[in-house]
């Protein structure tokens, strides 16, 4: 190209006059620089001095050539085929809430079956995969496209539908070893849920390579997890935790899954082990001391089985779990998390409506256990695992409680909405927003539950930023409660995207998202606390600004 | 009285302000917000024991604003933030109008009562004075001798870079020589040629470095046969090297064109002291204009210009071989409701660009709207520009990576409309568009010469 071959000369070749050999060529440096000899030489200039001036002006003459000549259209080369048809994407965007509430935003698409608008698209497939989220029902056919060009988007897309498990192509394993390690998360979840044994020959290199750094793919094993995983899972737990105070908080997630299969000789050596609750709810003191009861040969407590349990205190589980919910229960200091962690890792259902029911006898009988971590993992629970009606039932009898203190299971129905994989009947909103008009009225009186439910630091906001944030086995498996996808019988657990956000994000203005339109400003008043001014100001601001945004946007489309 | 986020950024001091403005634009940060009739009012938490008073005008084309902050910066990050949360919430704020706003306003009132009763006082002295004012010829003779000195040093530096090389220090104190010898248009090029080209000597550098040097070459030559050329050709000189006009002889002189402008696009360029606005329009018929002003480190630009907004009324362009520079004159005000100008063929814009480069070539970028083409980005993240022949337009397309998918997903849903700058080596995309769908508004500063 004349303009390098010119800059060679010019600024990094020391023989200017070989531009005189350039000028006679027949090129477009030639061209320019025959046209340059036409300008009038300067006056009292010496040979060497000329020569540099033409190769400038001749520079100057290629690149006005160039201004015009880049413009001329050339023949396509790859002629770009239009979109299948126009966007279906929502003609207001969500893009300034996008970086705030980016799982709002996608919960409130996937309500209303609209898409993300085009110019949202960018941002929210960074954040996707960023996060490792399962977005792809709101990309809508712009978006599908996009991830298909975009290298880095691709695994978005990737093991969704259709493809043969056992026929991993070269490009997605590619993208798999390029991408986040959320995404190779969700990835992985997805595969296993077709073909567990091709998930885990996916995963294997990466965990025998570097499990440290990588033994959150484990978690996915969950998904079809079979005695055929023992090996794999037995090789993974040789690789132990290097310092060893770390093996209380932070153990190896092969144990765990490990724990839930009987053929395991992990699981079989835990049934051997004896524990110390006794029957009335008391702990059992060793001379080592109570730290000795949570952690007996090192091992969190939700390892045991929940049948375990029972064969230790022998109590029938609707017992077992009243005494973990009694006021002042020791127990519950101790067991409540592991045990409903173990309800979940189980996925057992019974357990899950004896846990509601035991929470609403001990509520009603003065416990107030709202927040209690068990009762908010059942909540959780009973969301994703029980039938539609069934949940509408449990709302509506929880908002219907006419007790001393209107909010004692605002804890429980608060998760049970947030997880419902459903879009709540109106008369639900219309109690929940009764029980906030309530509790608006006891904070006048207290000042506890709207600082408690929406301030940062307290307990219900730090259990959340736990849940998603900590590293320890524990909570890399609560991380796994949010995941968007589990295998096919638990399709149903796809709800609303609470990850990530849900540390700073306000329980509240996700409510805000998600509720009908038309009630939001009935909600925006029942929060407004006369007693906590400024603080209500705040929230009510905000909530104004996502009330007005969604009013735009659904007005608009 | 809607803001673009670009049209806030482009009343930022500087990108500290734009980056505090952003943080405050939230409903936390405020106690009390309110708007009415073209006004703005917020209470912000501050450092102090008071909240800081935050009072803006924006009734008018000429932004006004207060803050009770002791921020030498103006606009102030209160006054940036609450803006940001006006563009934010889209709608009007509301509320009820407080005494400090009440008071502000009527004294706001009173001020520009005085000013327009001064002004029609002073129009007749002014006509008297109008002879004062020096033409374009005068002004230029009277600048030739320290002007010839500059383009001479210009001249010796470039020549003793292709003769030697290029030292670390060839352009040291050049920009600051060239302000002194009048030729600040040059100065602003060569001090962005400083800050781009800083010791890079790696191929690409270099040859977006020749081709700059060779127009400042043509420059320089131009300039030594000055005597030859046409009064407009001559116009164009001197505007290039740096000679500025007064408003009222723009106003005698120009050629006025009325009609409904559309501002296509807005670009913003930081040339180290002083921030360049190009505030771009066109009318149905396909002409383009372009009201460009400076605003130096610290200040804000005046006058509110979104991308897409409807103008009516005069401009006065520059003389000139090409219509480009204009002024706004007093006619000149925003239009909502007017028929929104159609776009010019891509072709004919193409052709325009490429008569206007033949006809001034020491213009550094041109105007271009790219009308119903498709911009499609490759798996490197470099955006091409196609044609709904399927034909390509094959220069490079200046876009950061993220704009460039953001871009070609806008262009996945149709045919969009881009308008940008074309700098004679690539384009720049400032805006793109479609029916049905948010349009796309370049972020970031431009930089023409990179």
């Amino acid at each position: 190209m004349a303009v390098s071959e010119l800059a060679r000369v010019c600024l990094v070749g020391s023989d200017k006059g070989g531009s005189a050999a350039l000028a006679r060529e027949d090129s477009p440096t030639g061209a320019a620089l025959r046209e340059a000899d036409t300008f009038p030489p300067r006056e009292g200039a010496g040979p060497q001095e000329e020569d540099a001036r033409k190769l400038l002006l001749a520079s100057g003459l290629v690149a006005l050539r160039e201004t015009t000549r880049l413009m001329t259209p050339q023949p396509g080369e790859d002629v770009f085929p239009a979109a299948e048809e126009e966007s279906r994407s929502i003609k207001a965007s969500p893009a300034p809430f996008l970086d705030r509430y980016p799982y709002q935003v996608v919960a409130w698409l996937r309500l209303r079956g609209a898409c993300l608008p085009d110019v949202a698209l960018p941002a929210a497939l960074r954040i996707a995969v960023e996060d490792g989220c399962a977005w792809e029902d709101v990309l809508g056919r712009i978006g599908e496209r996009l991830c298909r060009d975009n290298p880095a988007w691709r695994p978005l897309t990737m093991f969704c539908n259709g493809a043969a498990a056992d026929a991993i192509s070269e490009e997605e394993l590619r993208a798999w070893e390029d991408t986040t390690p959320d995404m190779r998360l969700l990835l992985l979840q997805r595969l296993r849920a077709r073909d567990p044994r091709a998930g885990r020959e996916l995963a294997a290199p990466l965990l025998r390579e570097q499990f440290r750094k990588n033994e959150k793919l484990l978690c996915a094993f969950l998904i079809g997890l079979s005695a055929e995983d023992i090996p794999f899972l037995e090789e993974c737990l040789q690789k132990r935790t290097p310092r060893k105070f770390e093996r209380y908080t932070d153990i190896n997630p092969a144990r765990v899954l490990l724990s839930l299969l009987p053929e395991s000789r992990l699981y079989r050596r835990l049934a051997r082990d004896r524990f110390f609750v006794r029957r009335d709810g008391k702990l059992e003191k060793t001379e080592a001391g109570e730290a000795r009861c949570v952690w007996p040969m090192g091992v969190p407590l939700q390892l045991y089985p929940l049948s375990w349990w029972l064969e230790q205190t022998g109590m029938d589980c609707g017992e077992f779990l009243s005494v973990l919910m009694a006021r002042n229960s020791p127990a519950a200091r101790m067991a409540d998390n592991p045990v409903g962690m173990r309800i979940f890792l189980e996925n057992n259902a019974e357990w899950t409506r004896l846990a509601l029911d035991a929470a609403w006898r001990a509520g009603k009988e003065g416990s107030r256990n709202s927040w209690n971590l068990l009762v908010m993992q059942v909540g959780m629970l009973a969301a994703r695992m029980l039938p539609r009606e069934e949940i509408e039932r449990w709302l509506h009898t929880l908002f219907g409680y006419e007790g001393k203190d209107p909010c004692l299971y605002d804890g429980l129905s608060s998760k049970m909405m947030l997880y419902a994989p459903f879009a709540l009947p109106r008369e639900i909103w219309k109690e929940f927003i009764e029980m906030n008009r309530k509790r608006a009225e006891l904070c006048r009186k207290q000042r506890i539950w709207a600082q408690q439910h929406a301030r940062a630091g307290s307990r219900y906001a730090e259990f959340l930023e736990k849940s998603s944030r900590l590293e320890n086995i524990g909570m890399l498996f609560s991380m796994f409660w949010n995941a968007e996808i589990f295998e096919p019988d638990l399709r149903k657990w796809m709800a609303p995207p609470f990850r990530g956000t849900c540390g700073r994000e306000l329980v509240i203005f996700h409510f805000a998202w998600i509720m009908p339109l038309d009630m939001l400003e009935e909600y925006i008043r029942a929060l407004t606390l006369p007693s906590e001014p400024s603080w209500s100001e705040v929230v009510t601001r905000e909530l104004d600004a996502i009330l007005r945004f969604r009013a735009r946007a659904e007005q608009a489309s | 009285m809607d803001f673009s986020l670009q049209t806030i950024e482009g009343l930022a001091p500087d990108d500290s302000s734009v980056r505090s403005g952003k943080g405050l634009a939230k409903p936390s940060a405020w106690q009390e917000v309110g708007e009415e009739g073209g006004f703005l009012w917020g209470l912000c938490k501050g450092s102090g024991s008071k909240p800081y008073q935050v009072r803006i005008d924006a009734s008018r084309q000429e932004l006004g604003f207060s803050c009770s902050c002791p921020s030498r910066k103006i606009p102030c990050k209160h006054v940036l933030g609450l803006l940001f949360l006006r563009a934010q919430n889209g709608a009007e704020l509301g509320g009820e109008c407080p005494d400090w706003v009440k008071e502000w306003r009527e004294k706001r009132a009173r001020r520009q009562e005085a000013a327009a009763s001064q002004t029609t006082a002073a129009e007749g002295t002014k006509k008297k004075s109008r002879k004062k004012v020096a033409s374009f010829a005068d002004r230029v003779d009277g600048h030739l001798p320290l002007m010839t000195e500059g383009v001479n040093l210009l001249y010796e530096r470039m020549i003793d870079a292709v003769r030697h090389g290029l030292t670390p220090g060839w352009l040291q104190d050049l920009s600051k020589r060239l302000v002194d010898t009048q030729l600040s248009g040059l100065a602003l090029v060569i001090e962005k040629m400083e800050r781009v080209w800083k010791g890079r000597t790696d191929e690409a550098s270099l040859e977006r470095l020749l081709p700059l040097m060779g127009r400042l070459q043509l420059l320089v030559e131009a300039f030594r046969s000055q005597e030859r050329l046409s009064e407009a050709a001559r116009y164009d000189l001197f505007l290039a090297l740096g000679i500025t006009l007064e408003k009222e002889q723009v106003l005698a002189d120009g050629v006025h064109m009325g009609g409904v402008w559309q501002v296509l696009g807005v670009a913003q360029e930081d040339f180290g002291r002083i921030r360049e606005r190009r505030v771009w329009l066109g009318t149905a018929g396909g002409e383009t204009a372009l009201i460009q002003d400076y605003a130096p480190r610290g200040k804000g630009f005046s006058g509110i210009y979104n991308a897409g907004d409807l103008f009516a009324g005069e401009l006065v362009f520059y003389p000139g071989t090409v219509r480009q520079r204009a002024l706004p004159a007093e006619n000149f005000a925003p239009a909502p409701e007017a028929e929104r100008p159609p776009l010019p063929e891509t072709a004919l814009a193409v052709r325009r660009v490429q008569d206007m480069v033949k006809a001034n070539p020491w213009l550094w970028r041109w105007p271009l709207t790219l009308a119903d083409v498709r911009l499609c980005c490759d798996e490197t993240g470099s955006l091409q520009v196609l044609l709904t022949d399927g034909r390509r337009l094959s220069f490079a397309v200046s876009c950061a990576e993220p704009d460039a998918w953001a871009l070609h997903a806008l262009s996945l849903g149709g045919p969009v409309h881009c308008f940008g700058e074309w700098n004679g080596s690539a384009f720049v995309p400032l805006r793109a568009w479609r029916e049905g769908a948010l349009p796309w508004l370049r972020e970031e500063c431009v930089d023409t010469f990179a």
